[in-house]
């Protein structure tokens, strides 16, 4: 969870803390009542008699009828291929290959059954989806109404008393993820400045896909530093030429309302562009449509606006793209950025197209570019659209997911939007999850295939493509599993029942191999040799005290984990740890060096990689922790010979929002945080300038 | 577990001021989150056996009170199906006694009936995002990405 959140929580408790219990609640009038209870069972049905009237009465302000939380009893999955003949191929891309592979042997009931992404002929077929689910809550909740308690009620109890601090300390840790990495599935960025940037000269946002740009919240193209400001409405452009650091320009979303605000931007520096991300809400159009409309049918836009940097003093905007709801993430790949948007529908008796087609620059989707989801139900859309910076008002091409809520992955030729569905039963909990892929070159949108495959995944790390192959590492209930799903998503080879009782904390993935981190008392470092996707084999296992949350290959045979580390008496975790891994022998891979930050309690890089600055090249590895003391930035450096060398930590003035980011142009390293920036010498390490915006 | 009226009002002690809290912010008004919390008090003491550890009797009994307050809202919001037009009269307006801030009501107004759930949760219940989707039968990811959205959708109003 990010600052800005937590914040909002903090202010609801605080706002919330003189609240009155009324009398009857008081513990010594509800032992009375339930002794009273204990000696006569009418006087408690009187009391539910009581309550369920006031029920009845209750005057709720819903016109929405809620979401659905959990799998409706009555919904069954089918495959869409009952259904093919009424649905429009328009989007299909190799339906015909499809086909012919499919004819043998898809019993496979583990995962990987192949089907073709459906696509809606017209907007009624869309609007059935919606109305099923509709109709699935009605169903919902008149069965809760009669089902007794158990079944539904308890759930939570076995779930929540079994997993003692551990699993708490890290789901908080996961909580963290909100913002950058795991709402969004965020992932990317911009090889792009490679071209220019081939001699290391400056630094680049940490990417999950090597050649596939992430936006960010700083930026630099060698010489000027780009900052989002902690306001969001302004994007700071600063010159480092000079002796000291000096604010050149600013580019502002200001004049677009007080609801606008920036997440994210991208610096192309060989197009001279900045691309940033801004949404808005707008209550307004709910409001004319249906006056007194007091639910939430905010309607969220999020635009992508260019702007020309030939002087970055200069900046001028050249124009934008918009679309209907919630940013969830970006990528940039060959000059085109795709933009990925969330959207749920505002069920409503009377609906019309508006109210569940969404908008890409002011005009309704067309029905072909809208996917169909594999059940029969949804109200969720990931919005995909791609733009040539070149011709920044126009959409090159974009279409929509409907679907129930999920996360991206983006290889260097496929989109994956992937989401997982949970099934309660008996406190046991199943999931599977369902992946969409979608092809994606210079701008063009292609639906291809669906799949799934048992259990969950940790982060987009445990999913990757290689070689047309999908690679995933999952957690399914108690155990882990590693698949391998052909072009088709159809399963092609499988590891099953790893480390039972574990979790997968983190996974990297590398040509034939994959390596990933599970734990539960110790952190044992698996390797996958996939070099046979049908027959994929655990080749190594290493364990050793504390876990690594986020794994990066360090050049040759190396990787790096950065983590925490736990006491093995307490199991108690004490401090940031940096691992090194010597992967010269996949089947005995072994931990030469380790670093312990004691009293450093936690850092950004285990939900977010991009707060991490890792240069194997220069041999640097920065980022940000949190101690007592406040927020601290470290820079490490990692010598063959004497470890992990800490060659810097310094105090974080700023105090933002948003995360800590660390950057380098040649000898300078920037820190960012809010609106402070604090510069240091990469020789030295001494502070040199600082700038608070 | 074993339990007398006793033992359970001693567990309740530490948790009621919470539960109610929750309650309010999730029921129109004081009376509905009064009758919401003593539902849940007495489903929770009915089922006391089958609650298997003391430490875990917060999460379960918000559960259940989380439970109550859905089935109560969702019938009601039913009933109000049944008889439209009424809406403008059930928009609350300042001089109702809402036993509660304003802006708290007005920014939990602001979301949908599962958002309001995750966002109390995580408020009185101090639950992370792994919890309540356990408890809400959601992916926790799926909890996280909304409790991002409600949060921003609140931060306008609560000033």
């Amino acid at each position: 969870m990010d600052r800005r959140e937590q914040e909002v929580l903090d202010r609801l408790r605080e706002k919330t803390a003189d609240v009155e219990t009324p009398e009857k609640l008081r513990p010594e009038n509800i032992c009375q009542m339930l002794e009273e209870k204990d000696q006569g069972p009418e006087r408690v049905q009187e009391i539910r008699k009581r309550t369920w009237k006031a029920c009845a009465l209750a005057a709720a302000c819903v016109v929405v009828v809620s979401l659905a939380v959990w799998k409706m009893p009555g919904e069954n999955r089918y495959l869409p291929d009952t259904e093919v003949g009424s649905t429009s191929s328009g989007r299909n891309a190799d339906r015909s290959e499809g086909n012919t592979a499919d004819g043998k042997a898809s019993e496979d009931t583990d995962g990987g059954s192949r089907e073709e992404i459906a696509c809606a002929k017209d907007y009624f077929q869309v609007y059935d989806y919606v109305k099923a689910y509709q109709e699935s809550m009605r169903q919902a909740s008149d069965i809760m109404e009669k089902e007794s308690y158990d079944e539904d009620i308890y759930v939570g109890e076995a779930k929540n008393s079994g997993n003692a601090d551990r699993s708490v300390a890290s789901a908080e840790a996961a909580d963290g993820a909100d913002m950058m990495a795991d709402t969004g599935g965020a992932e990317y960025i911009a090889e792009l400045g490679a071209a220019d940037n081939a001699s290391g000269e400056y630094s680049e946002t940490n990417v999950r896909q090597e050649g596939v740009d992430e936006a960010d919240i700083v930026k630099t193209d060698g010489r000027y530093l780009y900052v989002l400001e902690d306001n969001n409405k302004e994007i700071a452009v600063i010159d480092t030429k000079g002796q000291k650091m000096e604010k050149a320009a600013s580019i502002s979303v200001e004049d677009r309302g007080d609801n606008c605000s920036i997440y994210e931007f991208y610096v192309i520096p060989d197009q001279k562009k900045l691309a940033l991300i801004c949404g808005s809400m707008e209550s307004q159009f709910m409001l004319e449509r249906y006056p007194g409309y007091m639910g939430s049918g905010a309607q969220e836009t999020t635009t992508v606006i260019t702007y020309d940097i030939q002087d970055p003093s200069h900046p001028s905007e050249e124009g934008d793209v918009s679309q209907s709801g919630n940013y969830n993430s970006s990528r940039m790949a060959d000059g085109y950025l795709y933009l990925f948007s969330e959207w749920g529908i505002s069920i409503m008796d009377h609906m019309e197209p508006r109210d569940y087609i969404p908008m890409v620059n002011g005009e309704s989707m067309k029905a072909e570019n809208i996917c169909l989801p594999p059940g029969r139900e949804a109200y969720w859309y990931e919005i995909v659209t791609a733009v040539d910076l070149k011709k920044p008002k126009e959409v090159k091409d974009s279409i929509a997911l409907f679907s129930k809520g999920g996360q991206i992955y983006v290889s260097n030729e496929n989109i994956y939007y992937y989401e997982t569905e949970w099934e309660y039963k008996d406190t046991v909990s199943n999931c599977v999850t369902t992946v969409r892929k979608v092809a994606y070159k210079d701008g063009e949108l292609k639906a291809k295939v669906q799949g799934e495959f048992k259990g969950y995944l940790n982060d987009s790390f445990s999913i990757d493509e290689y070689k047309g192959n999908l690679r995933v590492v999952t957690t399914e209930g108690e155990t882990n599993s590693v698949y391998v799903l052909d072009k088709n998503l159809k399963k092609i080879g499988s590891i099953k029942d790893l480390a039972e009782d574990e979790r997968v904390y983190s996974a990297r993935f590398m040509g034939e191999v994959g390596y990933f981190v599970t734990f539960r008392e110790t952190d044992p470092l698996f390797s996958v040799d996939l070099s046979d996707p049908k027959n994929p084999k655990i080749v190594g296992e290493l364990k050793i005290p504390g876990f690594s949350d986020y794994l990066h290959f360090y050049g040759e045979d190396r990787l790096l984990g950065i983590g925490m580390n736990v006491d093995e008496g307490t199991q108690i975790t004490d401090g940031v740890k940096l691992s090194m891994f010597d992967i010269s022998d996949k089947t005995d891979v072994k931990e030469t060096d380790t670093y312990v930050l004691e009293h450093v309690y936690s850092t950004d890089v285990s939900y977010d990689y991009k707060a991490a600055l890792i240069d194997p090249g220069r041999n640097i590895i920065g980022f940000s922790g949190y101690s007592m003391g406040g927020e601290k930035y470290f820079l490490f450096e990692f010598d063959e010979e004497e470890g992990f060398i800490c060659n810097m930590e310094e105090d974080i003035n700023g105090n933002g929002m948003s995360g800590t980011r660390g950057v380098y142009i040649k000898d300078i390293l920037y820190v960012v945080q809010g609106n402070v920036i604090e510069a240091y010498g990469l020789k030295d390490y001494k502070k040199v300038d600082d700038l608070i915006l | 577990m074993k339990c007398d009226a006793k033992i359970f009002a001693q567990m309740y002690e530490a948790v009621y001021t919470d539960l109610y809290r929750f309650a309010l912010c999730m029921m129109k008004n004081r009376q509905e989150a009064e009758d919401a919390v003593s539902e849940a008090v007495v489903a929770a003491y009915e089922n006391i056996g089958k609650l298997k550890k003391e430490e875990a009797f917060k999460s379960w009994i918000f559960t259940i009170l989380s439970n109550i307050c859905r089935k109560r809202l969702r019938k009601a919001a039913k009933e109000q199906e049944h008889s439209q037009g009424d809406v403008y009269s059930q928009i609350p307006s300042q001089e109702t006694d809402l036993g509660i801030a304003v802006d708290v009501r007005k920014a939990f107004f602001l979301l949908e009936e599962e958002e309001q759930m995750i966002v109390g949760l995580s408020v009185f219940g101090g639950y992370n995002s792994q919890e309540i989707g356990n408890s809400l039968k959601m992916n926790p990811n799926t909890v996280r990405s909304k409790r991002s959205r409600a949060l921003q959708k609140m931060e306008c109003v609560l000033r």
